[in-house]
């Protein structure tokens, strides 16, 4: 009853065919999906259909773009009812350069670091990037920020963190075909991405009780304790985008003050402003340090351009591109200043010399 | 942590081990698939796991050799006791530990507990296993397994692992000693069986999660027809999960022509409970049954029924505890040893009933008995499900909480029900109806696989309607499936 | 060999009218004979016989020569 079938070197039959079988079928299907895929892109207009909240994840070529946003629910403008209003736009009309918009609802310094990652794969050189940054970022919740990010999934899927998975997602990216959010965005109706309820233009003390409920959340989730989340990750993502070129600068959301105080009793607003001033101060000192340039919204927007604690409305996002205009035009002077010094001093000296 | 069968670096490490599997001779195959189960076990990232698997599988080798030696009965008994008390020992100390952690570190463990739970259940399963192995000997209904190597496989095989089957020496054990031959069919339906239980586990199951959860993790926030369609969603849920895994386990199994035993047979036609339990976690009630039942109900056979009914207490205690370390699985397992208890004293009433009314042999009683059935066992899931035992409370009584209004609301309003928001509310949940149509159509694919699984025989169509059908079925996995990890919770304020 | 009194009170047990018991005859080759039905055969036989069995003796039994034998075994005892 035994066989020879034992000595390594000989293939049972069916252990080929299977192998044969299996390479036909994953090969075919592979060119075929490729293939719809090429076809799908060359004929749909499928951006049109996606989600402009989450372009990074759709969408991030930044060849043709000056200034790139990044951070979270405070810049991806969801409190807007037209995309016109949106931050991007508003600010691409002000200062006259083209705007990308990567920002993610909800994303943490995880995903700040994936997201720098993708960039720079997809050559994003000697852009401007500009990244807000809430104070209250760096207290202490219940909920424990999670080492990963909150977008793993969809950034492992972008960009890989070692040969092995940058080779799969290499193998990935030309199905697009298979790629269920944009597809099924494509398969339903079109959705109305702006002015949609809850998320359109409000303000938290007219439209409803979503700012006193979230300002309760926030209340319940926090730690009371003076101890504040780490910084190091915001100099890991200077040095990635100074390595390609690219400069950070970090915007420092406001905070809805007025509101602390009309939710909150006495002393808890008092501590709550204290806390969230202090770990302004902290990130200030930190950007400082680090000679890292930032923008300071602090004390500059009034209280009706805010939907909550920390996010802003139209007016606000308008607010928001005002200032990062102004800065950049102002950066713009004084690098435009700086040439000119330069070319003084290089012809200057030399005559100089001579 | 719940994700590994179907994540990628599992995808791709197992058919290295198949390959692998091919080319070594014959002898050392067992060497190939025990390396990599112990490899698996390891990738869990808890060495403590580990640690306790080898301490089972040395123990119950060298009780089992044991027992067999023993000539002499009372000292046969005490090896006996001696490698189940072992066992329990280190799946209580795990199981304990587990609980003692979670004590310590707040909500998102908790919100974590179902992927939790699996992983304390790799050592539920294989501590059960090595049990009904000592208890085989000793019964003289199997001979010990001599080769180490062997044994440990037989109580660590990868694909069985985390969530079983429990496999019985006598079904196992020889088929880990058989030459290995490889089967072109085997290697086919196996894949497709993995596939299946994939999209089962991907798309039915944690879709229907996403409902479930935003529910259970808030039970005081919604009415009676949600917490109500919120527990029948979660009847089906746990049996797309389970099952899912299941097919998945036996699929791996099969591409090494190895049977694992069937462990779901269609539980929600069952017509009664003690019926339902001959079709759900099939290899954990016949454990239960052959190891604690029906010991008990011999020992108390004198008391007749009321001695079935203490035996089915204690048998279904003892399963509430294993699925989890707390009160609400406990109530669970209560209710099931309630239902099977009372019907030892109602079964020749019930029976006397249907024959009165001159339907005992209509479908009409058939129809009756799943849909009782099923509404038992889905009551009995809200203690399984639920936070904890008040939480677990509160859906139980208030399952029909507005109800009423809300059917009178329907009623008045027949002729636009599609604009009502406040009617479709309650069933979207704020999910939004692209989240519904989705899940409906991956539940419609399950239900209709299973129907056609049992009609049309796929391996005897031909290529040109194969290929297509597994190129569809791979695009809707890619369409349906989430990955999302439903604990996580990113809030705003 | 299976004594006429044992299959007669297997029979009545399993309240069956007639059945070919030999030594290899296993519980499942019985209809009607499950676990449940099982108890009550032990008990009857117990009854009939003035005999009482131990948990594991009826645990290990795999076919109707066992529990001839087992009851024999028993009846030796007694006399």
């Amino acid at each position: 009853m035994s066989d020879s079938y034992t000595s390594s070197s000989e293939m049972q039959p069916d252990t080929k065919k299977v192998l044969q079988k299996a390479i036909l079928f994953a090969g075919l299907f592979y060119l075929a999906a490729a293939l719809a895929s090429a076809v799908f892109d060359r004929t749909i207009d499928w951006r049109a259909r996606q989600d402009p909240h989450e372009r990074l994840l759709w969408d991030s070529r930044t060849d043709r773009v000056d200034v790139v946003l990044l951070g979270d629910s405070a810049f991806i403008s969801a409190y807007v009812d037209s995309p016109a209003d949106a931050l991007a736009n508003v600010l691409q009309g002000m200062s006259g350069k083209q705007v990308f918009n990567g920002s993610l609802n909800g994303a943490d310094a995880a995903d700040f670091l994936n997201a720098t990652r993708l960039l720079s794969k997809n050559g994003t050189r000697n852009k401007t990037v500009v990244l807000d940054i809430v104070p209250t970022r760096f207290l202490l919740y219940k909920h424990p920020e999670l080492a990963e990010g909150n977008y793993p999934g969809e950034f492992g899927r972008l960009v890989g963190d070692s040969v092995f998975t940058e080779g799969v997602v290499a193998l990935r990216r030309p199905l697009l075909i298979l790629n269920p959010d944009v597809m099924l965005n494509c398969v339903f109706p079109a959705r109305k991405w702006y002015g949609v309820e809850p998320r359109r233009d409000r303000v938290w003390f007219r439209d409803g009780d979503l700012a006193r409920k979230r300002f309760e959340s926030f209340e319940k989730e926090q730690v009371d304790s003076e101890a504040l989340r780490g910084l190091d990750w915001i100099q890991e993502m200077d040095a990635a985008l100074k390595s390609s070129g690219n400069k950070l600068v970090i915007f420092v959301t406001p905070i809805n003050q007025l509101l602390i105080q009309d939710y909150a009793s006495k002393e808890d607003a008092a501590k709550n402003i204290a806390r969230i001033s202090r770990s302004r101060e902290v990130l200030l000192s930190y950007l400082q340090q680090k000679g890292i340039p930032y923008i300071d919204g602090t004390g500059k927007f009034d209280s009706t351009s805010f939907v909550d604690l920390i996010h802003p409305n139209a007016r606000g996002d308008r607010r928001i591109a005002e200032l990062i205009a102004d800065y950049l035009a102002t950066r713009q002077q004084q690098m435009a200043g700086d040439a000119s010094w330069d070319h003084a001093t290089a012809i200057g000296p030399r005559k100089a010399v001579r | 942590m719940a994700l590994l069968f179907d994540s990628l670096p599992y995808m791709l490490l197992f058919p290295a081990v198949w390959l692998l599997y091919q080319f070594i001779p014959d002898n050392r195959r067992w060497l190939v698939l025990l390396l990599a189960s112990v490899s698996f076990y390891a990738a869990l990232k808890a060495p403590l796991l580990v640690v306790a698997w080898a301490l089972v599988v040395v123990v119950s080798y060298y009780c089992g050799l044991a027992i067999a030696r023993q000539g002499d009965e009372p000292r046969k008994r005490r090896i006996l006791w001696g490698g189940i008390a072992a066992n329990f020992g280190v799946l209580c100390s795990i199981k304990y530990l587990r609980v003692i952690v979670e004590m310590w570190t707040p909500a998102p463990v908790a919100e974590a507990r179902w992927s939790d739970l699996f992983v304390t259940l790799g050592v539920s399963y294989y501590t059960l296993q090595a049990v009904s192995y000592l208890a085989d000997i000793y019964l003289e209904t199997l001979e010990p397994e001599r080769h180490f190597g062997r044994f440990a496989l037989y109580l660590g095989f990868f694909p069985k692992m985390l969530q079983g089957p429990i496999e019985r020496g006598g079904d196992l054990l020889p088929q880990l000693k058989s030459p290995y031959r490889c089967n072109y069919d085997n290697v086919r339906s196996g894949m497709l069986l993995f596939a299946w239980g994939l999209f089962k586990k991907v798309a039915v199951a944690n879709r229907l999660a996403i409902y479930v959860t935003a529910v259970y993790r808030d039970v005081h926030g919604y009415g009676g027809i949600t917490l109500m369609l919120a527990t029948y969603l979660y009847a089906i849920q746990i049996l797309a999960d389970f099952s899912g895994y299941t097919d998945m386990a036996l699929g791996v199994a099969r591409m090494f022509n190895i049977r694992l035993t069937q462990n779901f047979n269609a539980p929600y036609l069952a017509t009664s409970i003690a019926d339902f339990w001959r079709r759900w976690h099939i290899s954990f009630s016949r454990w239960i049954l052959d190891y604690i039942f029906k010991p008990l109900q011999m020992e108390w056979r004198n008391w007749k029924n009321v001695g079935v009914a203490g035996a089915l207490l204690v048998t279904f205690l003892f399963s509430g505890l294993w699925h989890g370390v707390s009160w609400n699985f406990v109530v669970w397992g209560l209710l099931h040893g309630l239902f099977l208890s009372a019907s030892v004293f109602w079964k020749p009433w019930q029976t006397r009933m249907w024959e009165k009314i001159g339907l005992h042999n209509h479908p009409l009683r058939r129809l009756v008995q799943v849909l009782v059935t099923f509404n038992l066992v889905s009551f009995a899931w809200i203690f399984f499900r639920a936070g904890s035992l008040n939480d677990g409370f509160y859906v139980a009584t208030h399952l029909f909480s507005g109800v009423g209004s809300y059917l009178v609301a329907v009623a008045s309003h027949l002729g636009h029900l599609t604009q009502l928001k406040y009617l479709w509310d309650p069933i979207l949940m704020e999910k939004g109806l692209r989240s519904f149509v989705l899940l409906t159509v991956s539940v419609m694919i399950m239900v209709l696989g299973n129907v056609l699984k049992k009609r049309i025989r796929i391996d005897h169509q031909p290529a040109w309607i194969r290929w297509p059908l597994y190129c569809t079925f791979l695009v809707a996995l890619c369409y349906l499936s989430i990955y999302d990890d439903v604990g996580f919770v990113y809030f705003q304020f | 060999m299976i004594s006429n009194e044992l299959k007669q009170a297997v029979l009545e047990a399993l309240k069956l009218d007639d059945w070919e018991f030999a030594d290899e005859t296993t519980a499942a080759q019985v209809p009607g004979w499950d676990s449940l039905s099982h108890v009550n055969v032990i008990l009857a036989v117990e009854k009939k016989f003035g005999v009482r069995f131990k948990n594991l003796e009826v645990l290990k039994l795999k076919n109707v020569g066992d529990l001839q034998r087992l009851l024999d075994s028993k009846l030796e005892h007694r006399s």
